[in-house]
Protein backbone atom coordinates (compact mmCIF):
# COMPACT_ATOMS: atom_id res chain seq x y z
CA UNK A 1 0.00 0.00 0.00
CA UNK A 2 1.12 3.78 -0.83
CA UNK A 3 3.50 3.29 -3.54
CA UNK A 4 3.52 5.97 -5.57
CA UNK A 5 2.24 8.19 -2.55
CA UNK A 6 3.92 11.29 -2.25
CA UNK A 7 5.17 11.51 1.54
CA UNK A 8 5.74 15.23 2.61
CA UNK A 9 6.21 14.41 6.34
CA UNK A 10 9.40 13.80 7.98
CA UNK A 11 9.96 10.09 8.34
CA UNK A 12 10.51 9.01 12.22
CA UNK A 13 14.23 9.54 14.16
CA UNK A 14 15.18 6.09 14.32
CA UNK A 15 18.15 5.95 17.52
CA UNK A 16 20.82 3.81 17.27
CA UNK A 17 20.22 0.81 18.94
CA UNK A 18 22.39 -2.62 19.97
CA UNK A 19 22.62 -4.97 17.44
CA UNK A 20 19.16 -7.64 16.79
CA UNK A 21 21.18 -10.34 17.60
CA UNK A 22 21.53 -8.74 20.88
CA UNK A 23 18.67 -8.51 22.12
CA UNK A 24 16.54 -11.34 23.89
CA UNK A 25 13.35 -12.29 21.89
CA UNK A 26 10.41 -11.03 23.96
CA UNK A 27 12.15 -7.52 24.05
CA UNK A 28 12.70 -7.31 20.80
CA UNK A 29 9.14 -8.19 19.80
CA UNK A 30 7.79 -5.31 22.47
CA UNK A 31 10.76 -3.06 20.46
CA UNK A 32 9.11 -4.28 17.14
CA UNK A 33 5.54 -3.20 18.61
CA UNK A 34 7.15 0.03 19.48
CA UNK A 35 8.41 0.86 16.18
CA UNK A 36 4.99 0.28 14.52
CA UNK A 37 3.11 2.34 16.53
CA UNK A 38 5.58 5.08 15.95
CA UNK A 39 5.33 4.56 11.97
CA UNK A 40 1.97 4.77 12.34
CA UNK A 41 2.08 8.59 14.47
CA UNK A 42 4.59 9.43 12.11
CA UNK A 43 2.84 8.98 8.73
CA UNK A 44 -1.01 9.16 9.59
CA UNK A 45 -3.25 7.34 7.06
CA UNK A 46 -3.94 10.02 4.70
CA UNK A 47 -0.70 9.60 4.04
CA UNK A 48 0.11 6.05 4.10
CA UNK A 49 -3.06 4.95 2.03
CA UNK A 50 -4.26 6.32 -1.24
CA UNK A 51 -7.14 8.81 -1.96
CA UNK A 52 -8.71 6.94 -3.71
CA UNK A 53 -9.68 3.06 -3.73
CA UNK A 54 -6.51 1.88 -5.90
CA UNK A 55 -6.11 -1.38 -4.63
CA UNK A 56 -9.90 -2.21 -4.42
CA UNK A 57 -10.33 -0.20 -8.09
CA UNK A 58 -7.69 -2.61 -9.63
CA UNK A 59 -9.02 -5.73 -8.20
CA UNK A 60 -11.90 -4.82 -9.85
CA UNK A 61 -10.88 -4.04 -12.66
CA UNK A 62 -9.16 -7.38 -13.14
CA UNK A 63 -12.88 -8.91 -12.79
CA UNK A 64 -14.33 -6.76 -15.26
CA UNK A 65 -11.23 -8.12 -17.81
CA UNK A 66 -12.25 -11.54 -17.19
CA UNK A 67 -15.68 -10.80 -17.76
CA UNK A 68 -14.82 -9.26 -20.70
CA UNK A 69 -12.92 -12.16 -22.61
CA UNK A 70 -15.85 -13.88 -21.57
CA UNK A 71 -14.84 -16.21 -19.07
CA UNK A 72 -17.63 -15.25 -16.73
CA UNK A 73 -20.66 -14.03 -17.66
CA UNK A 74 -22.89 -11.81 -15.29
CA UNK A 75 -21.12 -11.36 -11.90
CA UNK A 76 -22.30 -9.58 -8.64
CA UNK A 77 -20.49 -8.46 -5.07
CA UNK A 78 -21.59 -10.38 -2.31
CA UNK A 79 -20.78 -11.54 1.44
CA UNK A 80 -18.94 -8.54 3.50
CA UNK A 81 -17.92 -6.07 0.73
CA UNK A 82 -21.59 -6.31 -0.97
CA UNK A 83 -23.16 -5.35 2.19
CA UNK A 84 -20.89 -2.46 3.13
CA UNK A 85 -22.50 -1.08 0.08
CA UNK A 86 -25.57 -0.53 2.14
CA UNK A 87 -23.69 -0.81 5.29
CA UNK A 88 -20.75 0.96 7.59
CA UNK A 89 -17.52 -0.38 6.20
CA UNK A 90 -16.66 -3.54 8.53
CA UNK A 91 -13.14 -5.57 8.34
CA UNK A 92 -13.14 -8.47 5.56
CA UNK A 93 -10.21 -10.08 4.10
CA UNK A 94 -11.98 -11.41 1.07
CA UNK A 95 -13.99 -10.45 -1.56
CA UNK A 96 -17.05 -13.19 -2.91
CA UNK A 97 -17.65 -12.96 -6.75
CA UNK A 98 -20.73 -14.89 -7.56
CA UNK A 99 -20.34 -15.51 -11.22
CA UNK A 100 -22.32 -16.52 -14.14
CA UNK A 101 -20.20 -19.61 -15.73
CA UNK A 102 -19.98 -20.71 -18.95
CA UNK A 103 -20.75 -24.26 -19.63
CA UNK A 104 -17.96 -26.46 -20.96
CA UNK A 105 -18.67 -27.83 -24.11
CA UNK A 106 -20.04 -31.16 -23.95
CA UNK A 107 -20.37 -31.20 -20.09
CA UNK A 108 -23.25 -30.85 -17.93
CA UNK A 109 -21.00 -29.86 -14.96
CA UNK A 110 -19.96 -25.95 -14.16
CA UNK A 111 -16.57 -25.55 -13.31
CA UNK A 112 -14.66 -22.57 -11.99
CA UNK A 113 -11.48 -24.16 -13.83
CA UNK A 114 -11.60 -21.49 -16.74
CA UNK A 115 -11.43 -18.22 -14.20
CA UNK A 116 -8.21 -20.24 -12.05
CA UNK A 117 -6.51 -21.53 -15.41
CA UNK A 118 -6.92 -17.49 -17.37
CA UNK A 119 -6.05 -16.01 -14.39
CA UNK A 120 -2.66 -18.26 -13.46
CA UNK A 121 -1.95 -17.87 -17.27
CA UNK A 122 -1.49 -13.97 -16.41
CA UNK A 123 0.71 -14.41 -13.04
CA UNK A 124 -2.42 -14.20 -10.49
CA UNK A 125 -1.63 -16.82 -7.56
CA UNK A 126 -4.02 -19.55 -6.10
CA UNK A 127 -4.27 -19.91 -2.01
CA UNK A 128 -6.76 -22.46 -1.24
CA UNK A 129 -10.11 -21.07 -2.20
CA UNK A 130 -9.22 -17.93 -3.24
CA UNK A 131 -7.44 -15.92 -5.89
CA UNK A 132 -5.14 -13.04 -5.07
CA UNK A 133 -6.06 -10.23 -6.65
CA UNK A 134 -4.07 -6.75 -6.20
CA UNK A 135 -3.74 -8.20 -2.82
CA UNK A 136 -7.31 -9.22 -1.83
CA UNK A 137 -8.00 -12.59 -1.99
CA UNK A 138 -11.05 -13.16 -4.20
CA UNK A 139 -13.08 -15.98 -4.34
CA UNK A 140 -15.88 -16.72 -6.67
CA UNK A 141 -18.15 -18.78 -6.25
CA UNK A 142 -21.18 -20.04 -8.92
CA UNK A 143 -24.89 -19.55 -7.32
CA UNK A 144 -25.45 -22.92 -5.54
CA UNK A 145 -29.31 -22.54 -5.44
CA UNK A 146 -32.13 -20.70 -6.70
CA UNK A 147 -31.97 -17.93 -4.27
CA UNK A 148 -28.01 -17.00 -5.20
CA UNK A 149 -29.12 -17.41 -8.60
CA UNK A 150 -31.78 -14.48 -8.31
CA UNK A 151 -29.50 -12.12 -6.08
CA UNK A 152 -26.94 -12.62 -8.88
CA UNK A 153 -29.73 -11.91 -11.76
CA UNK A 154 -31.17 -8.87 -9.66
CA UNK A 155 -27.95 -7.16 -9.13
CA UNK A 156 -27.52 -3.36 -8.83
CA UNK A 157 -25.00 -1.74 -10.76
CA UNK A 158 -23.01 0.88 -9.73
CA UNK A 159 -19.57 2.56 -9.86
CA UNK A 160 -16.51 2.60 -8.57
CA UNK A 161 -14.49 5.67 -9.27
CA UNK A 162 -15.70 5.14 -12.47
CA UNK A 163 -15.33 1.20 -13.26
CA UNK A 164 -19.13 -0.29 -13.68
CA UNK A 165 -19.71 -3.75 -11.17
CA UNK A 166 -22.59 -5.14 -9.86
CA UNK A 167 -23.58 -5.23 -5.75
CA UNK A 168 -26.51 -7.67 -4.98
CA UNK A 169 -29.71 -6.34 -3.50
CA UNK A 170 -30.05 -5.40 0.52
CA UNK A 171 -32.69 -8.20 0.98
CA UNK A 172 -31.27 -10.75 -1.23
CA UNK A 173 -27.85 -9.96 0.83
CA UNK A 174 -29.83 -10.79 3.99
CA UNK A 175 -31.70 -13.78 2.56
CA UNK A 176 -28.38 -15.82 2.09
CA UNK A 177 -27.24 -14.67 5.24
CA UNK A 178 -30.16 -16.06 6.55
CA UNK A 179 -29.58 -19.23 4.89
CA UNK A 180 -25.70 -19.00 5.60
CA UNK A 181 -26.68 -18.68 9.23
CA UNK A 182 -22.76 -18.27 10.77
CA UNK A 183 -23.06 -16.33 13.98
CA UNK A 184 -21.08 -13.54 11.28
CA UNK A 185 -24.23 -13.86 9.40
CA UNK A 186 -26.46 -13.18 12.06
CA UNK A 187 -24.81 -10.23 12.80
CA UNK A 188 -24.67 -8.73 9.18
CA UNK A 189 -28.67 -9.35 9.52
CA UNK A 190 -29.03 -6.86 12.53
CA UNK A 191 -26.71 -4.56 11.16
CA UNK A 192 -28.94 -4.26 8.21
CA UNK A 193 -32.27 -4.50 10.32
CA UNK A 194 -30.20 -1.78 12.58
CA UNK A 195 -29.40 0.72 9.55
CA UNK A 196 -33.35 0.82 8.35
CA UNK A 197 -32.11 -0.34 4.26
CA UNK A 198 -34.13 -2.69 3.97
CA UNK A 199 -37.49 -2.87 1.54
CA UNK A 200 -39.57 -5.67 3.95
CA UNK A 201 -42.20 -6.17 1.62
CA UNK A 202 -39.27 -7.44 -1.19
CA UNK A 203 -37.48 -9.08 1.86
CA UNK A 204 -41.09 -10.82 2.34
CA UNK A 205 -41.39 -11.71 -0.81
CA UNK A 206 -37.68 -13.32 -1.28
CA UNK A 207 -37.92 -15.15 2.18
CA UNK A 208 -41.71 -16.54 1.08
CA UNK A 209 -40.11 -17.41 -2.38
CA UNK A 210 -37.22 -19.45 -1.04
CA UNK A 211 -39.16 -20.92 1.82
CA UNK A 212 -36.88 -18.72 4.51
CA UNK A 213 -39.98 -17.40 6.16
CA UNK A 214 -39.74 -20.29 9.46
CA UNK A 215 -35.81 -19.27 9.73
CA UNK A 216 -36.80 -15.49 9.42
CA UNK A 217 -39.66 -15.92 12.42
CA UNK A 218 -37.12 -18.29 14.53
CA UNK A 219 -34.40 -15.32 13.82
CA UNK A 220 -36.69 -12.83 14.97
CA UNK A 221 -37.75 -14.86 18.29
CA UNK A 222 -34.19 -15.24 18.55
CA UNK A 223 -32.26 -11.82 18.29
CA UNK A 224 -35.40 -9.70 17.90
CA UNK A 225 -37.38 -10.12 20.71
CA UNK A 226 -40.63 -7.98 20.86
CA UNK A 227 -39.12 -5.62 18.47
CA UNK B 1 -29.13 3.67 31.93
CA UNK B 2 -27.21 6.63 32.96
CA UNK B 3 -27.24 9.94 30.53
CA UNK B 4 -23.65 9.95 29.90
CA UNK B 5 -24.04 5.39 28.25
CA UNK B 6 -27.23 7.46 26.72
CA UNK B 7 -24.93 9.86 24.41
CA UNK B 8 -22.32 7.52 23.86
CA UNK B 9 -24.72 5.66 22.25
CA UNK B 10 -26.65 7.89 20.46
CA UNK B 11 -23.11 8.79 19.01
CA UNK B 12 -22.03 5.70 18.01
CA UNK B 13 -25.70 5.10 15.72
CA UNK B 14 -25.06 9.02 14.38
CA UNK B 15 -21.35 7.77 13.21
CA UNK B 16 -22.39 4.70 11.66
CA UNK B 17 -25.47 6.35 10.10
CA UNK B 18 -22.46 9.07 8.50
CA UNK B 19 -20.34 6.33 7.32
CA UNK B 20 -23.50 3.67 6.03
CA UNK B 21 -24.27 7.31 3.77
CA UNK B 22 -20.82 7.66 2.13
CA UNK B 23 -20.56 6.50 -1.72
CA UNK B 24 -19.67 2.81 -2.04
CA UNK B 25 -15.76 4.29 -3.10
CA UNK B 26 -15.28 6.03 0.05
CA UNK B 27 -16.47 2.96 1.90
CA UNK B 28 -13.90 1.12 0.37
CA UNK B 29 -11.13 3.26 1.06
CA UNK B 30 -12.19 2.73 4.11
CA UNK B 31 -12.55 -1.18 3.91
CA UNK B 32 -9.10 -1.25 2.91
CA UNK B 33 -7.36 0.81 5.68
CA UNK B 34 -9.39 -1.94 8.15
CA UNK B 35 -7.98 -4.94 6.20
CA UNK B 36 -5.15 -3.86 6.24
CA UNK B 37 -4.73 -2.83 10.22
CA UNK B 38 -6.69 -6.40 10.72
CA UNK B 39 -3.36 -7.76 8.90
CA UNK B 40 -0.69 -5.70 10.75
CA UNK B 41 -2.75 -6.63 14.22
CA UNK B 42 -2.57 -10.30 12.98
CA UNK B 43 1.02 -10.41 12.55
CA UNK B 44 2.35 -8.65 15.40
CA UNK B 45 4.70 -10.85 17.88
CA UNK B 46 2.94 -10.15 20.85
CA UNK B 47 -0.07 -11.74 19.09
CA UNK B 48 1.86 -14.41 17.97
CA UNK B 49 3.15 -15.13 21.05
CA UNK B 50 -0.54 -15.33 23.00
CA UNK B 51 -1.76 -17.69 20.13
CA UNK B 52 1.33 -19.92 21.01
CA UNK B 53 0.76 -20.00 24.29
CA UNK B 54 -3.33 -20.81 24.04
Amino acid sequence: MGIGIPITAAPPVVQSAPPVSAIPAAKQARRTTRFRISFFNAFPPSLIYPAQSAVMKATLEVINQVQADGVIGKYAIGGAVGAIFYLEPSATLDIAIFVTLQNVPGSSLLTLAPIYDYLVARGFKIEKEYVIIAGWQVQFLPPGNPLEQEALDQAVATEVDGLKTCVMTAEHLVAIALKTARPKDFARILQFIDAGVLDTNKLDQILSRHGLLEKWEHFGDKFLGNL
Amino acid sequence: MSEWMRRVLASKRETRKRLAGLPFSEKLILLEKLRDRSLLIASSPLRQQSLRRG
